[in-house]
Formats: structure tokens, C-alpha cells, sequence
């Protein structure tokens, strides 16, 4: 057990399991219940990646329709993210689910409301429209997957942002990973950026010390406070070295330790920052 | 404070009054068109009707 509680603020397991009991009792993912509390993990992000699926309507009904029920049964505190938007327009014209607390406009392909990092689209009306809905409703708006000019597009919106699973681009540079301006202006609104675990987004020949160089990145940059972690587990091939799973978390934290981090940085980083942004109260 | 509730500090909502005085507006007129509403249909009926020496043609 981590002496460190871990906010997970981004997982793709909702999509990798056929059903709760799988996440509950123990399944060959890289996340599921019992290990997550093995790591530490109090407060954990479902994504709904349903554009990455053949049929993304479906994709999210079934992935909504496991989190409904995990959310009855499981010990964790759970939240509910979109990943990729075009399924809200059409299930939800009016509301969105109340459990919906963070969404990201696109996957990685471009879609009626923004462009993703493979492609150079910028915002589209319907795109600030639903922006704006999702504000209106206390959606946090995620940048993750958006391409340069989106998220500029986005930036300049001034809605409250956050990148869930993000690294920084002076480090790594990918288009996945954050310039340091654009950590700058998260950061200016409060929010937060998720440094993830996936390999190509860290370093070549990656390992969990790369984690720990991303995370020192945006603190130097922008301050402890706007750190945070999102680690990608089963939306990734096969992690860094020194990461297993789940259950690696406080070998992370050791690492962070060791290099200089307090233990109140450590907490910030591992989960007050994020329960900040989410309005939670500290369990 | 989460992320939502700060930026709503930061972007204040336009208040609600201007809607109010509206909404007040709209009453007393209300109220005024009920308490008047026989003299205003008398003088409508003079102004459209006239005095009586229109000629009504019939085909």
C-alpha cells in the first residue's frame, strides 16, 4: 500500500473489460480494483475513448453502462470522462450525465468539433457551442488530444482547462506533449496537467525516471501545484520500464523522493492538485 | 475551490435584475390594460368603427 494516495486522472479500462466484475474481482488489464488500492489509487478517471471504437455510439452506451453499475459497487471514487465528444451531440442533446466531469473535445482524429493531433483543424462552431454547454454544466474541458491549433483555439475561448494525460514538449517533442506557453496559460487558469506514463510520449527507451523528469518539468515551469497524474493504463502497449502496472505507483513516488520532492509535493502531485480541480474534499 | 467555481469567480454572471424590471414592467402594463380595458375598447370602437355613416356593400 502507497503511503501516497494516488488521483489517476486518466484510464482507459472502461473499454477493455466486458463487464464490472472483471474490474472488481481481478482481470489481465493493466487496472482493475484490487491492485489499484495495492497502489494507492483513491480517485480514478474512466475515460470513454468511443471514437478510437467501430461504432462509437454503442462503444460509450456499453462503457456508460459498466460505469453506472461500477459506480454502486466499486470502493474507489470514480469520475466519468469523455474522451472524444461526438457521441454527447447526439445522446445528449439537452443534458449530459451528471457523472460526466471532464471531456475532451476529439480523439486523435478530427471530428465535427475540433481537430485532434492527427490532423490541423481548428475549433468549429458546433465545437464552441458544445464547449460552452459543457461549462455551463461543470464539465472540465480537457486538451489532450487536440492538435496545436484546437487548443490555441481553445486557449483563447477562456474556459477552465486541464490536459489529463499530457507531457511536455521541451522533454519529448511529440504532438501529444504540451509547448511550455500552453502549460503556462493551464496553469494561469488553475489548472492542472497530467503527466502520463505512456513511453513514446516520455522518452526514447522510456522508463518511470522519464515520468518523474516530466513532472519536474512542469513543476520548475509552472509551480507543484499544477502537477498532476494521468497514467494512461489500458490505453497504452506496454509501459515504461519500471512501471508494471497499477500497483507501481509508489515505486514512482520513491523515485520522486529521492530526487528532491517533499512528501506534501508528492501529495499534491499524486492527488491534491487534481481533487482541487474536481472540487473534492481529501478522503 | 474547484477549477468550474473559480473560473465562475473570475466571470461574473450578468445579475438578474434587468430581467426583473422587465418582468415589472410587463405586470403594471397588465394591470393597467385590465383596469382600462373599457375605455380603451370605446375608443377603439369609435376609431375603427366610426359614427355610423360607413356603407356596408353587399355583392
Amino acid at each position: 500500500m502507497s503511503r501516497f494516495p494516488v488521483f489517476d486522472s486518466h484510464v482507459d479500462t472502461l473499454l477493455r473489460i466486458s463487464g464490472p466484475p472483471e474490474f472488481l474481482s481481478g482481470s489481465s488489464t493493466q487496472l482493475d480494483e484490487p491492485r489499484a488500492l495495492k497502489g494507492g489509487v483513491e480517485d480514478l478517471v474512466l475515460a470513454v475513448c468511443a471514437e478510437a471504437e467501430r461504432d462509437p455510439t454503442a462503444s460509450w452506451k456499453k462503457a456508460f453502462g459498466i460505469y453506472e453499475e461500477l459506480i454502486e459497487r466499486s470502493s474507489l471514487r470514480l469520475h466519468l470522462m469523455a474522451e472524444g465528444c461526438q457521441p454527447l451531440i447526439e445522446l445528449y442533446p439537452e443534458g449530459f450525465p451528471r457523472d460526466l466531469r471532464v471531456a475532451c473535445l476529439t480523439w486523435n482524429v478530427p471530428n465535427s468539433l475540433a481537430g485532434g493531433v492527427h490532423s490541423d483543424a481548428g475549433l468549429t462552431d458546433e465545437g464552441r457551442a458544445l464547449v460552452r454547454r459543457l461549462r455551463d454544466s461543470g464539465v472540465i474541458i480537457d486538451v489532450s488530444h487536440l492538435c496545436d491549433r484546437s487548443r490555441r483555439d481553445l486557449l483563447r475561448m477562456d474556459v477552465p482547462l486541464v490536459a489529463t494525460h499530457c507531457n511536455c514538449r521541451r522533454l519529448r517533442d511529440v504532438p501529444r506533449n504540451l509547448p511550455d506557453q500552453d502549460i503556462r496559460e493551464i496553469a494561469s487558469m488553475d489548472g492542472v496537467v497530467g503527466v502520463t506514463f505512456v513511453p513514446r510520449f516520455l522518452a526514447e527507451n522510456a522508463t518511470s525516471s522519464h515520468i518523474v523528469d516530466h513532472a519536474s518539468h512542469v513543476a520548475d515551469l509552472v509551480g507543484v501545484d499544477h502537477v498532476g497524474f494521468g497514467s494512461d493504463f489500458d490505453g497504452m502497449g506496454n509501459p515504461p520500464a519500471g512501471v508494471v502496472d497499477c500497483t507501481s505507483w509508489p515505486a514512482i513516488f520513491e523515485e520522486m523522493s529521492q530526487r528532491g520532492w517533499s512528501d506534501g509535493e508528492i501529495t499534491k502531485a499524486s492527488c491534491s492538485n487534481w481533487r482541487r480541480v474536481f472540487g473534492l474534499e481529501e478522503t | 475551490m474547484s477549477l468550474i467555481d473559480h473560473w465562475k469567480d473570475r466571470h461574473p454572471q450578468p445579475r438578474g435584475g434587468g430581467r426583473i424590471i422587465v418582468y415589472v414592467i410587463l405586470l403594471v402594463l397588465v394591470v393597467f390594460l385590465m383596469l382600462k380595458a373599457e375605455d380603451i375598447g370605446e375608443t377603439f370602437a369609435v376609431m375603427f368603427s366610426g359614427d355610423g355613416d360607413t356603407t356596408e356593400v353587399v355583392r
